[in-house]
């Protein structure tokens, strides 16, 4: 009598138990699949830096530069720069003061748009070239230029690829005594994966 | 004639796609750079494809690690404030032009321009002298007339000599722009805004300072450019 007893209680265990392992697995994969979501949707939001474009997080920019711009120098640079030869038509120079007080940056954008074209002064090594050219103006002259950026637009006005370099490599390379590879790791750059996707979908051969 | 027509026809669209072609050729040159760079750095491999490293930089936001260089990389949002103030400063400009000035207009713009980049001083002190030049009072123009320049933050004595002098630089511009505002002011017959005056001379002292600095003072000439600088030709002026 004691025998089926014990196989019914048995049963009754399993019976019990069956859909809280169920429950928990349900719990778990739903807990994995926000997860995933989550982290998938933050990759996306941080690769098109979108908490910025939202103006959540403050750009790295509107932190380090100061709030006013240095318009005379940039406008004695570009001056320079025609006057080397280089067509200035599209191109823009910002010198950015940064807030420390220790030096400028000078950001140029090169507007296709607007009917930047890479001239013959330039060189061999057109992006490069240009680079060379705003760093061996007056403003290394004093030796607070500390970096020189390039932001290439492109016939639609998107940026492109922004690339950044420290003055010195840069003066080493226009004054030949660094290769083009060594110039080339002092390098830091992005390009805009969606501008470059859109320009893509719209011409795939270029 | 249909047949000349439609070579000219042809010829003409020949032309355009060769003119396209060469406006894009510029782009795809970047885009060639920003391939061989990207191998260079091991953001991508031989064949072009994306290596981990960089999977991991895109998705962490394709920040460097220094502040200067994301800076640098991320300027465009800044830069797009700049120009657009700067378009709208232009449109003061050209309403300050007219004969007799539309200083309504111009003072909308720079308005405007201030809306964007309210802490920018260059377009502060065009709206300081905009209100002395439209007889809004020195109290009114007085806060937007300060000197306030990163070039200059900290003690004169810790600057190097690159700084020293684009300080000097920076706020020999600005008190040009303040003294230009009071040339205008005699030329309507009156005398000169005191903040004006007040700001001019906090301008010319620390210009004085950075001469010294800078050694561009001979000991001798010192007492004649202190007077100069420091607190010569006191004005009657307009409060």
């Amino acid at each position: 009598m004691d025998t089926p007893k014990k196989n019914e209680s048995n049963k009754k265990t399993t019976i019990i138990e069956t859909p809280k392992k169920k429950h928990w697995f349900l719990k778990g994969c739903l807990i994995f699949f926000v997860l995933l979501i989550v982290l998938i949707g933050s990759a996306f939001a941080m690769a098109f830096r979108l908490p910025q474009k939202w103006g959540i997080v403050k750009s790295p920019a509107e932190k380090v530069f100061d709030d006013t711009p240095d318009r005379t120098s940039a406008k004695k640079v570009t001056a320079e720069l025609k006057k080397s030869g280089m067509s200035t038509k599209g191109l823009d120079v910002y010198v950015l003061p940064l807030k420390d007080g220790s030096g400028e940056v000078a950001v140029v954008t090169l507007d296709a748009s607007q009917g930047f074209a890479f001239s013959g002064t330039a060189g061999g090594d057109p992006f490069l070239g240009t680079m060379a050219a705003i760093a061996k103006t007056q403003l290394t002259n004093n030796a607070t230029l500390k970096r020189v950026a390039l932001d290439y637009k492109d016939e639609t006005g998107a940026t492109i690829f922004s690339a950044t370099a420290p003055t010195g490599p840069i003066l080493d390379f226009a004054n030949g005594k660094i290769s083009r590879d060594i110039f080339m790791k002092s390098i830091d750059g992005r390009l805009d994966i969606k501008n470059t996707v859109d320009r893509y979908q719209r011409n795939p051969l270029y | 004639m249909t047949k000349n027509y439609f070579i000219i026809g042809l010829a003409l669209t020949g032309l355009m796609l060769l003119g396209g072609g060469c406006s894009q050729s510029d782009t795809s040159l970047v885009i060639d750079f920003f391939n061989s760079w990207a191998q260079t750095r091991g953001i991508t491999d031989k064949n072009g494809n994306p290596t981990a490293s960089s999977i991991w930089y895109v998705a962490t936001g394709q920040t460097t690690g220094n502040d200067q260089t994301d800076a640098a990389i991320d300027a465009g949002q800044v830069i797009k404030s700049i120009k657009d103030a700067d378009a709208k400063v232009a449109k003061a400009d050209v309403a300050l032009a007219k004969k007799p000035p539309d200083n309504v207009t111009a003072m909308a713009n720079i308005d405007s321009a201030l809306t964007g980049r309210p802490k920018d001083q260059t377009i502060r002190t065009r709206k300081g002298v905009l209100l002395l030049e439209t007889g809004q009072g020195s109290k009114a123009a007085a806060p937007y007339l300060a000197i306030n320049s990163a070039k200059c933050s900290g003690a004169i004595e810790a600057m190097t000599q690159g700084q020293v002098e684009r300080c000097y630089d920076q706020i020999q511009a600005e008190v040009n722009e303040m003294a230009s505002a009071n040339i205008r002011a005699y030329d309507a017959k009156s005398k000169p805004r005191c903040a004006v005056l007040t700001a001019q001379r906090a301008g010319r002292q620390q210009m004085y300072y950075l001469s010294k600095r800078m050694n561009f003072l001979d000991p001798q000439d010192d007492p004649m450019f202190a007077y100069g600088y420091l607190g010569g030709g006191q004005m009657d002026c307009m409060p």
